[in-house]
């Protein structure tokens, strides 16, 4: 992108030979609005000096609306101190709107800065505002929208290879994805699928997925419910999606992010989820078959008995009995649930037994 | 779920009252200057947990539990003005407070060379430092830091600006119903709401909302324009995911955080506006959620039982990944939950399937189901267990993950956590408030002792000086008017 940015803008610190802006001559002029701790004040922080000083110079040229330069450098410095400062965040959006600087040179300087504060969800915020007014500057030229889009999946990916679920960085895909118009950009749900090989576990990813699948404006209807049947997505999705995921559950089988996309996708869809009967069946054996004196009861061992490898299958499984109107077999699958296989829920478990009671 | 193997583990209010103190008294350390921006919500973990902990200044006496607060309470009724004072010389001119000391103006020159020509700016030219999160933890400190007996509570929120709060609250208010946290004229771009898509807004909206508004009808004096209560409700309606939770919208990976902010917001929005604690508004929010099965299936698969990581690397800090060992089978747990099991069973929640255990997301699940009338879907004794076990720290409050160093933030909702689910020697504390339940009662007076005066105050603006009762206010608040 840009290639040197310019220090009157980027990188040119603010500060004398001290570091210190009271020694700065560029500063001289401005008088410091110096906070003095009322008595009965809570929450007081022992914060350095140095960002005392400098928040006392922001005050002064936030209360005279200065935008220029040096203020510029004033919140980079800062930033720098507490990038969670959200005031001084959208004091610097005021400075760059103000004078007019492209917008890429500030997201170039915001990678790095990104980068260093991965947690941060401030900076993001400035990213969604950036690209809110960079957008309209390409709309017209798909040219620059596709190099917009490369260049933003490969700092993502920059972003995720340090943490794969760092929710600000999904956000802002979904973002991306709707404002760039990405849902069939090949390489975006090919970015998806390496994350999820990577780790079938990231419920993150598997997240985005539905989203780009499923509010894919091509077909999706406007305004559709994440929860709702959807007659506008075509049949061969839903195969699609029907057939990726059940090949990933098959890889995990207990890892409950594949299951909720399976139930997901059949809503999606409208597919009755007795047409996957076969598949959860895979995860569920002998159910019932292990009695009370069977004594393995807390030895963890499969015996000849009753065996579950997914208690989520069980779980969709209660459904599909209910779906069927075979209601002891959906009150079973839920009691083995609450008595053994996920003791932990059993409050939910019984739960759904007495909704199937009333359902029913 | 208690068996005979292993005692219970108690929890140590002295312990964390001392923590508390030492939060309040002393500065906090360095490594909070990521939070110097939203100092207000600091102050209120501090002065929230201090409640929870002293029972509400140590009235109902707990004699021989070993609570600290038959002494001298922490906060001292008599600072109560004083930091009153504080929180509302926070207050901004054209609405709201703002987060941070920081960020104000000084009421008067304070430079030595002070020329005062700042103070020659009309007020409504100044730009607004206010923000949403830091407008309600300054209305829910100052309903905290109220004093004792009627007048007092009744006085809690004097010098609030209720109109302009909410006048200010409705330009923050995006058009798809959501909120922003801070308005900001933005150089040639006007208008700009900021803060992201975030759940929170629209809760802390919901909740600024019900603290302050009353239900005074359209033409009547102190009334002021209503945020767009059936565009918000939409689109929190419409942020559940497919899987059953809620995101910041429906394109995003659902929270338990977002979750508990979306429950609460439709709470509030249908709440009543006195006895509200009375009354739970559990069945009009599950009939208006798209799928209330699906949300408490996605609610309850938050818990999970918590497994010590590997005992190698004890130097090492908690990475993400250590805390969340997920079992192979589910036959690998069996032994563990059973009931005859020697080892004492402990259960952590998550914010986000397969992700790690968080003290917070305790609070956040135990909070959201309670609010939806599902404190039942809860495993209590094996989440208390695992709080007070793995998340206590032996100088008071709670850490984030395991082993970690207790922060105001984990330490609050660490006891929120246990309050809300009726922990002995705790003050009961509203689910979809975070407040001591008797504070909510202080907030239902002082909105009522605001919505009176500014009924009072529009008479004699118009030159009337009628004396408009208590009478008069207390039959427009029992009017069926209210929106939502």
């Amino acid at each position: 992108m840009a290639a040197e940015l310019k220090k009157e803008l980027y990188g040119g610190g603010v500060g004398g030979e001290d570091g210190k802006l009271s020694t700065d001559p560029e500063w001289a002029d401005v008088e410091p609005v110096v906070l003095q701790e009322p008595e009965g004040a809570l929450a007081a922080i022992a914060y350095p000096d140095d960002y005392a000083e400098a928040m006392a110079y922001l005050r002064a040229v936030m209360q005279a609306k200065e935008h220029s330069p040096r203020c510029l450098r004033l919140t980079e410095h800062i930033i720098e101190m507490n990038p969670a400062h959200y005031t001084v965040w959208l004091y610097r959006a005021a400075n760059v709107f103000a004078l007019n600087l492209p917008i890429l040179d500030e997201i170039t300087w915001l990678n790095e800065v990104a980068l260093q504060n991965l947690k941060n969800y401030q900076i993001w915020h400035h990213r969604h505002l950036l690209v809110e007014n960079y957008h309209p500057l390409i709309a017209s030229d798909p040219a620059a929208i596709s190099a917009f889009a490369a260049s933003e999946r490969a700092f993502i990916a920059q972003m995720l290879s340090e943490d794969t679920k760092n929710y600000h960085v999904w956000s802002y895909r979904s973002y991306v994805v709707s404002k760039l118009g990405l849902f069939d950009d090949a390489d975006e749900l090919a970015a998806i699928e390496g994350l999820i090989d990577k780790d079938v576990r990231n419920n993150s990813a598997w997240s985005h997925r539905f989203f780009l699948v499923f509010s894919n404006p091509a077909y999706a209807t406007p305004g559709a419910a994440a929860t709702a049947y959807d007659a506008g997505v075509p049949a061969e999705v839903v195969d699609r999606e029907i057939e990726y995921v059940t090949g990933k559950i098959r890889l995990a089988p207990q890892n409950q992010s594949g299951w909720n996309y399976l139930r997901g996708v059949m809503v999606k869809g409208g597919r009755k989820l007795a047409s996957v009967e076969g598949f959860v069946s895979e995860f569920v054996i002998r159910l019932g078959e292990e009695r009370s004196e069977g004594g393995k009861e807390g030895e963890g061992e499969e015996g000849e008995g009753e065996d579950v490898l997914s208690t989520h299958a069980l779980d969709l499984l209660a459904e599909i009995y209910a779906e069927k109107g075979e209601k002891e077999k959906a009150d079973l699958s839920l009691r083995r649930l609450g008595q053994k296989w996920d003791r932990i829920r059993v409050g939910y478990w019984e739960w759904r037994r007495k909704c199937l009671e009333v359902g029913a | 779920m208690a068996d005979a193997n292993h005692a219970e583990p108690t929890l140590d209010i002295n312990r964390h009252l001392k923590y508390w103190k030492m939060c309040l008294q002393a500065p906090l350390p360095n490594h909070y200057l990521s939070n110097e921006g939203v100092r207000m919500t600091l102050a209120y973990f501090i002065v929230n947990s201090i409640r929870i902990l002293e029972q509400e200044g140590g009235q109902e006496d707990q004699a021989g539990k070993g609570s600290a607060n038959l002494g001298t309470p922490l906060i001292h009724p008599k600072d109560h003005a004083r930091l009153r004072a504080w929180v509302l010389s926070h207050q901004q001119p054209s609405g709201g407070f703002a987060p941070s000391s920081t960020l104000l103006y000084p009421p008067t020159p304070l430079t030595s060379s002070g020329n005062g020509s700042q103070r020659d700016q009309p007020e409504e030219e100044k730009p607004t430092v206010a923000n949403l999160p830091a407008t309600l933890f300054s209305l829910q400190l100052l309903a905290l830091l109220a004093d004792d007996g009627e007048e007092g509570e009744r006085g809690a929120f004097d010098g609030v600006d209720r109109a302009q709060i909410l006048r200010w609250m409705k330009r923050l208010q995006r058009a798809d119903g959501s909120f922003g946290e801070v308005g900001r004229e933005m150089p040639g771009k006007g208008w700009f709401i900021g803060g992201g898509y975030d759940m929170r807004y629209c809760y802390i909206a919901a909740s600024i909302r019900w603290m302050l508004r009353g239900d005074l009808r359209e033409g009547e004096e102190g009334w002021v324009e209503d945020f767009d209560t059936g565009a918000l409700e939409r689109y929190i309606l419409g942020s559940q995911t497919y899987d059953g939770g809620f995101a910041g919208s429906s394109k995003e990976e659902p929270h338990a955080g977002y979750a508990y902010c979306a429950v609460a917001a439709l709470s509030l929005l249908h709440r009543p506006l006195t006895n509200s604690t009375a009354s739970l508004t559990s069945n009009i929010l599950q009939s208006s959620i798209r799928d209330t099965p699906k949300l408490l299936h996605w609610l309850a698969s938050r818990q999970f039982v918590y497994l010590e990581p590997p005992q190698n690397d004890t130097n090492s800090d908690y990475e993400d990944e250590d805390n969340f060992l997920l079992p192979a089978r589910p036959s690998d747990l069996t032994s563990i939950t059973s009931p005859s099991s020697p080892i004492p069973l402990h259960v952590a929640s998550n914010g986000r399937c397969n992700k790690v255990a968080d003290t917070c997301y305790t609070w956040w699940v135990a909070a959201a189901l309670s609010v939806l009338g599902h404190s039942d879907l809860i495993d209590w004794p094996a989440s208390r267990r695992f709080l007070l076990d793995r998340m206590a720290h032996r100088i008071g409050g709670f850490s984030k993950h395991p082993g970690g160093p207790p922060d105001v933030y984990h330490g609050c909702f660490g006891l929120a956590a246990l309050a809300v689910m009726g922990e002995e020697g705790l003050a009961r504390v509203d689910c979809a408030l975070a407040l001591p339940v008797r504070t909510v009662g202080v907030v239902e007076k002082a909105r009522e002792e605001l919505v009176r005066k500014a009924v009072g105050d529009g008479k004699r603006e118009e030159g009337g000086l009628k004396e408009v009762g208590f009478v008069d206010t207390g039959l427009a608040l029992r009017g069926n008017g209210r929106a939502g």
